[in-house]
């Protein structure tokens, strides 16, 4: 009489059946991944439609300001002095129509952080924090408020410095951005975070 | 299962409990101290004794009651005392006497408790105090007004000024809260 | 069978129950906000940081800000309305401000206190000095019926989570608001913050 060994047939018969099983498993797993990490990350969205273009006096509403652009002008004297002290260079001041349309207090800063601009001849970008001088609601004939309340459409102007050595801008290519309160990566509770590219305003540069 | 087996997994719960609860709390335990300026470490001195703390010697010199200001000038809030506090800092390493240079991080903000732990942060009012030249903060300027090192044993003097309620003055004492090393001097009259 | 059916009515009943404490479950921003006291006009509000009471609440279609001294500054309007509320603050513990002074109108948006300097809410406040003066607000007309005012020491949210607050009903209710706004005076002279 014979022992019998372990037959390494016999040892893949057992295992057989398993395979199938494991080979599911790793299909469903990886589709639930690649799932899951697609879903948050907007993957599974509706494509988005393109950029609209818009021009002056065209109103684009997002989900925390509305916003009209309805002057577009190119100074050599500083607009907007603050605290009476007019500062030397060349000046585009872009005056709006805007109305807070979400439920919480905004300023016109807010609305300036989501402002992208560039200006030709010669495609030069304006920075939109560095080179913004003045940004301000125009009210009583004066420039010392800038909250936007919700629901009470307000004048705004906001004023940026040309970078030295550009040539003087004759026309302007500003694409506003939306803002959602939302949750975000930093933190679970709610803040504002930009979100989608909402219109690209081509606008001509006043004298 | 035996008592025993069940003793080796409350001893291991007993362990991994604390240790879990340690993991979550002490990341936000900097943002704490941050936060609401409470926290790291405290050197409390008797009256008349100095205080060590971040390699620093504090003491309470003085605190004494202004006179209410002219008759012109805006008045005091009613029922207050103007309490005028002299407190003075050595730096006994050479680490703390760079502390009072450092251009970044390093602050000191003086406030006076009382015995009902009420606290006061001091007047912006320059006219409550006849001018001293005492520094207005532990920081030492030197002739173009930049924080420079304060020499190891130079003491600092510095002057603060509170508008207190009355019925606080006679209990008054000082705190000092220091950062980026957070700690609290508190400075018994 | 009869198992089974069993099965599935548990299986069910959990689901549901699942269902509903996910619904019920407060979110983040719920959990994290600041512990408001309620009260309403000329009630003494404490929370563990201030005390607060509201004395007056009066409407406006400009207000002008008179410096104490006799001197009133040129009008200031606005798209809406002015809401002028006078209250008496107090710092309980420590100096504060109450910065974060808002208005919640009925359908939840919140109109943060005017950034016109000089009112309540910019004041800097210490343990046992109060402070009367008042807070200025702009609204639109139409949301004024329902508002509350909600009381917090910081302008900015993230720093208010789990802070105090006082939440105090103005008693606006429909018709009251009408003719409060109805009766509007063109100007409301606003006087300074006063120390008590």
């Amino acid at each position: 009489m014979t022992t019998p060994e372990p037959s390494p047939g016999r040892t893949e018969s057992r295992r057989g059946p398993l395979r199938p099983w494991i080979a599911i498993t790793a299909v469903v797993f990886t589709l639930a991944t690649v799932l899951a990490l697609a879903w948050p990350a907007g993957g599974l969205r509706e494509a988005k439609p393109d950029i609209p273009h818009r021009r002056l006096g065209e109103t684009t509403t997002g989900h925390r300001f509305a916003i009209n652009p309805h002057k577009v002008s190119y100074a050599t004297k500083d607009p907007a002095p603050a605290y009476g002290d007019a500062k030397d260079g060349r000046f585009l001041t872009i005056e709006f129509e805007v109305e807070n349309v979400s439920d919480q207090t905004a300023t016109v800063n807010d609305l300036a952080f989501r402002l992208y601009l560039a200006v030709s001849p010669g495609s030069t970008v304006i920075d939109r924090f560095k080179d913004k001088t003045a940004g301000f609601v125009i009210r009583d004939g004066r420039y010392d408020r800038e909250q936007l309340q919700p629901g009470l459409p307000e004048r705004v102007m906001i004023v940026y410095t040309v970078p030295a050595g550009r040539p003087d801008p004759t026309s302007l290519t500003l694409s506003f951005e939306d803002q959602e309160y939302t949750s975000g990566f930093q933190s679970e509770l709610s803040e504002w975070y930009p979100g989608d590219m909402l219109a690209i305003y081509d606008l001509e540069v006043g004298r | 299962m035996s008592w025993r087996k069940n003793l080796g997994y409350g001893l291991g719960l007993l362990v991994l409990v604390p240790a879990v609860i340690a993991a979550k709390v002490l990341p936000w335990q900097e943002k704490y101290q941050t936060l609401t300026g409470k926290g790291g470490r405290e050197a409390v001195a008797a009256h008349g004794q100095p205080a060590r703390l971040n390699g620093m010697e504090w003491r309470l010199k003085s605190i004494t009651e202004g006179k209410p200001p002219q008759e012109f000038a805006r008045p005091l809030p009613p029922r207050t005392k103007i309490a005028i506090v002299l407190t003075s800092v050595k730096p006994l390493t050479e680490q703390a006497s760079k502390w009072f240079g450092a251009t970044t991080g390093s602050t000191c903000k003086f406030t006076l408790t009382d015995a009902a732990g009420r606290t006061w942060a001091p007047s912006f009012r320059t006219d409550l105090a006849p001018k001293s030249g005492y520094a207005a903060s532990c920081f030492a300027l030197d002739a173009d007004y930049k924080p420079a090192p304060l020499p190891v044993g130079k003491e600092l003097t510095t002057q603060t000024v509170f508008v207190v309620p009355a019925d606080a003055f006679t209990s008054l004492r000082v705190e000092v809260r220091l950062t980026p090393d957070p700690g609290t001097v508190r400075l018994a009259r | 069978m009869r198992r089974a059916i069993v099965g599935l009515l548990t299986g069910a009943l959990l689901l549901a129950g699942i269902v509903g404490v996910r619904r019920a479950t407060p979110g983040v921003d719920e959990v994290y906000a600041p512990i408001a006291r309620p009260g309403e006009v000329g009630e003494q509000v404490n929370t563990t940081a201030f005390q607060i009471r509201v004395d007056r609440v009066q409407v406006g279609r400009t207000v002008r800000i008179s410096d104490g001294y006799g001197l009133v500054g040129p009008p200031k309007t606005t798209a809406g309305v002015w809401v002028v509320v006078s209250a008496t603050v107090a710092a309980t513990t420590g100096a504060l401000q109450v910065q974060g002074a808002r208005l919640r109108t009925a359908d939840g948006a919140e109109y943060l206190a005017s950034s016109i300097s000089g009112t309540l809410d910019k004041t800097d406040l210490q343990p046992g000095i109060p402070a009367y003066g008042p807070i200025l607000f702009e609204i639109p007309p139409g949301r004024l019926a329902g508002a509350v005012l909600s009381v917090t020491t910081h302008a900015v949210k993230a720093l208010d989570h789990l802070g105090p607050a006082a939440d105090i009903d103005l008693g606006l209710s429909g018709v009251y608001a009408k003719r409060l706004v109805d009766h509007a005076p063109q100007s409301l002279t606003v006087g300074k913050v006063r120390e008590l």
